[in-house]
């Protein structure tokens, strides 16, 4: 694969605004990352992470104040107005507010960037007609923004955005103002974009389910700084960065909180802990969860059982967390314990007599 | 009571002076005030004309013009009418304020319907490659015709209003009907007559401005 988009120590300072006046916002610091051509590549943190910015480096609708920023083989540093403008023209983008001119119809917000473009007249209406077609909404063509639902109305903006067939296409939180059943649609629509046309897609998103069904590479960011970035399951199911630990189980809640932690203490007798459910590293074959359970059956004094969890699949690869109430001796337990440690990652929770402090448990 | 036979022959003159008046206001001091609106909006920080000299200026011109009753207005441009049009009675005389105080209103309205302009929209234009100046005219003006469709017609009751002002220097007209026929001459059935014909001449002008902005909204 090659890459379609470099930053090489991007950085990207606004000036401060208000009260802040004369104090920088750093909204990126330093970012290194490639978009890998043909790639659907998610980028999520929380807000304020710099993830719109990130994006709107890419088209330059904002420049970089410091690293190189490389685009489709071209580095935007120097780049003239022009020159700037057709960069945007061979880069699609939608939104989460959709963004659509309410005073053109349908077919005519997606004339529109084929107008910019110089397109003549007779294969504008053919190629309006096409993406029409494609996106599935033909017989809205005369409507007007205001009468569409949502869906519709980024199925518009997906068209739209795809008219003058660009090789990147932007999403800044494209389904964030959806509901998921019509989330789901539009995410089909992106990945079918990204398989018919091997067109490059950048997603924002701060839903994890976004990155788990469309995504194939992730970009983890906070507060500016890029935390981690690779293949979506490397990154999910082994974070390197604590941060980007945090974000994961935060956003995927198949861990415990400390609440619960406390509450399904006072429930089980026993020894809680947290393991991770994933294809075994490097192995490249099947879930560890067959190893674990081989283990558990191992031990019969140890009698376990699943109090909290989820198991489900992220690229099409085994991923998850089981919470287990070892009980039996304390020696066995230890055992298995020590067993688990060697099969997946695995956190203890602390005894009941101190849950509720703010001690998280030790991470193995 | 109205005497129709000479109230009929005046009646009819008035009318067509205050349309007269009006609608030549509000064709130059609506293309002046459209042109005032644009330059204010594209001189504003960040903008494609960005010159913070220039719209200060603007905006200070309009923030002192604006509160300035008509009444003392028309004696204030007095000499300047007088200049351009070569005479300061008449209803030609009284046009030349009412188009400046029509275009300094206006170009606030139009800055503000410009400026109102979702910011979104204007970026995912930007984000086609359309340039600064294209996007002001395919994507803000555009999107913002029915606002200010509405703007206008707030802006015809004004200046049928200033029109009823200028009777004063012998613009004519349905106010001044009204002033010399109902009120020096005692005749309060021709004053409510002009109020009637006003009302009328509002009325339609709001129905044809909601009509135009309805069908420009497309909901
Ligand atoms: N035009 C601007 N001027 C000044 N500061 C800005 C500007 N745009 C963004 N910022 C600041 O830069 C930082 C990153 O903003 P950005 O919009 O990239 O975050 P984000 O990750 O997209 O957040 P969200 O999830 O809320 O959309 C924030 O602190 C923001 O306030
Ligand atoms: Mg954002």
């Amino acid at each position: 694969m090659t890459s379609i988009v470099s930053f090489r120590d991007v950085s990207k300072a606004y000036p401060g605004r208000g009260a802040a006046k004369g104090k920088p916002v750093h909204a990126l610091r330093d970012v290194t990352f490639d978009v890998q051509k043909g790639s659907i590549t998610g980028v999520i943190g929380y807000s304020g992470a710099g993830k719109s910015t990130l994006v709107r480096l890419i088209n330059a609708l904002e420049l970089p104040t410091g690293g190189t920023l490389t685009v489709n083989g071209r580095e935007l540093t120097g780049m003239g107005e022009k020159q700037l403008r057709g960069l945007r023209g061979g880069i699609g983008m939608i939104f989460q507010q959709f963004n659509l001119f309410n005073s053109r119809s349908v077919a005519k917000n997606v004339e529109y960037p084929l107008i910019v473009a110089g397109w003549p007249k007779e294969k504008r209406a053919a190629r309006v007609a096409e993406l029409l077609q494609f996106v599935g909404i033909s017989d809205k063509a005369r409507q007007f923004p205001s009468q569409l639902s949502g869906g519709q109305k980024q199925r518009v903006g997906i068209a739209r955005a795809l008219a003058t067939n660009p090789e990147i296409l932007l999403a800044d939180e494209a389904t964030s103002a959806l509901d998921p059943e019509t989330t789901t649609e539009v995410l089909a629509l992106l990945k079918r974009v990204n398989e018919e046309f091997g067109t490059t897609i950048v997603v924002i998103t701060h839903e994890m389910h976004v990155v788990r069904s469309i995504c194939d590479h992730v970009a983890v960011m906070e507060l500016g700084s890029l935390l981690e970035h690779g293949h979506v399951y490397d990154v999910f199911a082994f974070p390197k960065n604590p941060a980007t630990q945090k974000f994961i189980s935060s956003t995927i809640a198949d861990k415990p909180s400390p609440d619960t932690v406390a509450r399904l203490q006072q429930l089980h007798p026993g020894r809680l802990v947290s393991i991770t459910i994933s294809e075994a590293p490097g192995s490249g074959a099947g879930s560890n969860q067959r190893d674990i359970s081989s283990l558990l059956a191992s031990y019969p004094a140890v009698h376990d059982s699943v109090v909290y969890g989820s198991v489900t699949e992220i690229a099409q690869r085994p991923f998850g967390s089981l919470t287990y109430v070892l009980e039996g001796p304390d020696h066995d337990v230890d055992a298995v314990i020590k067993g688990l440690s060697q099969l997946t990652t695995v956190q203890q929770w602390p005894a009941a007599a101190v849950a509720g402090t703010d001690d998280e448990g030790a991470q193995r | 009571m109205i005497d129709w036979a000479t109230m009929g022959p005046q009646l009819a003159t008035s009318i067509q002076q205050t349309l007269y008046m009006v609608i030549i206001t509000m064709i130059i001091g609506g293309i002046l005030g459209l042109l005032i609106g644009i330059l204010l909006y594209a001189t504003r920080p960040g903008n494609i004309l960005q010159n913070t000299v220039l719209f200060n200026v603007l905006n200070f011109v309009i923030n002192l013009v604006r509160p300035i009753p008509f009444i003392i207005f028309i004696s204030l441009v007095g000499p300047w009418t007088l200049e351009v049009i070569g005479t300061s009675i008449g209803t030609n005389a009284a046009i030349f304020p009412m188009t400046l105080m029509t275009a300094v209103v206006l170009g606030r309205i139009v800055e503000q319907n410009l400026v109102g302009v979702d910011p979104g929209v204007v970026e995912a234009a930007r984000a086609m490659g359309s340039s600064r100046t294209r996007v002001l005219f395919d994507v803000v003006l555009r999107e913002s015709i029915a606002p200010l469709i509405l703007g206008y017609t707030f802006i015809f009751i004004g200046v049928v209003d200033m029109s009823a002002v200028a009777g004063y220097i012998g613009g004519g007209g349905l106010g001044d009907l009204a002033i010399t026929y109902g009120y020096q001459q005692f005749n309060y059935a021709v004053t409510l007559l002009a109020v009637a014909v006003i009302v009328v001449i509002v009325q339609l002008a709001q129905l044809l401005g909601n009509f135009l902005a309805k069908r420009m909204l497309h909901r």
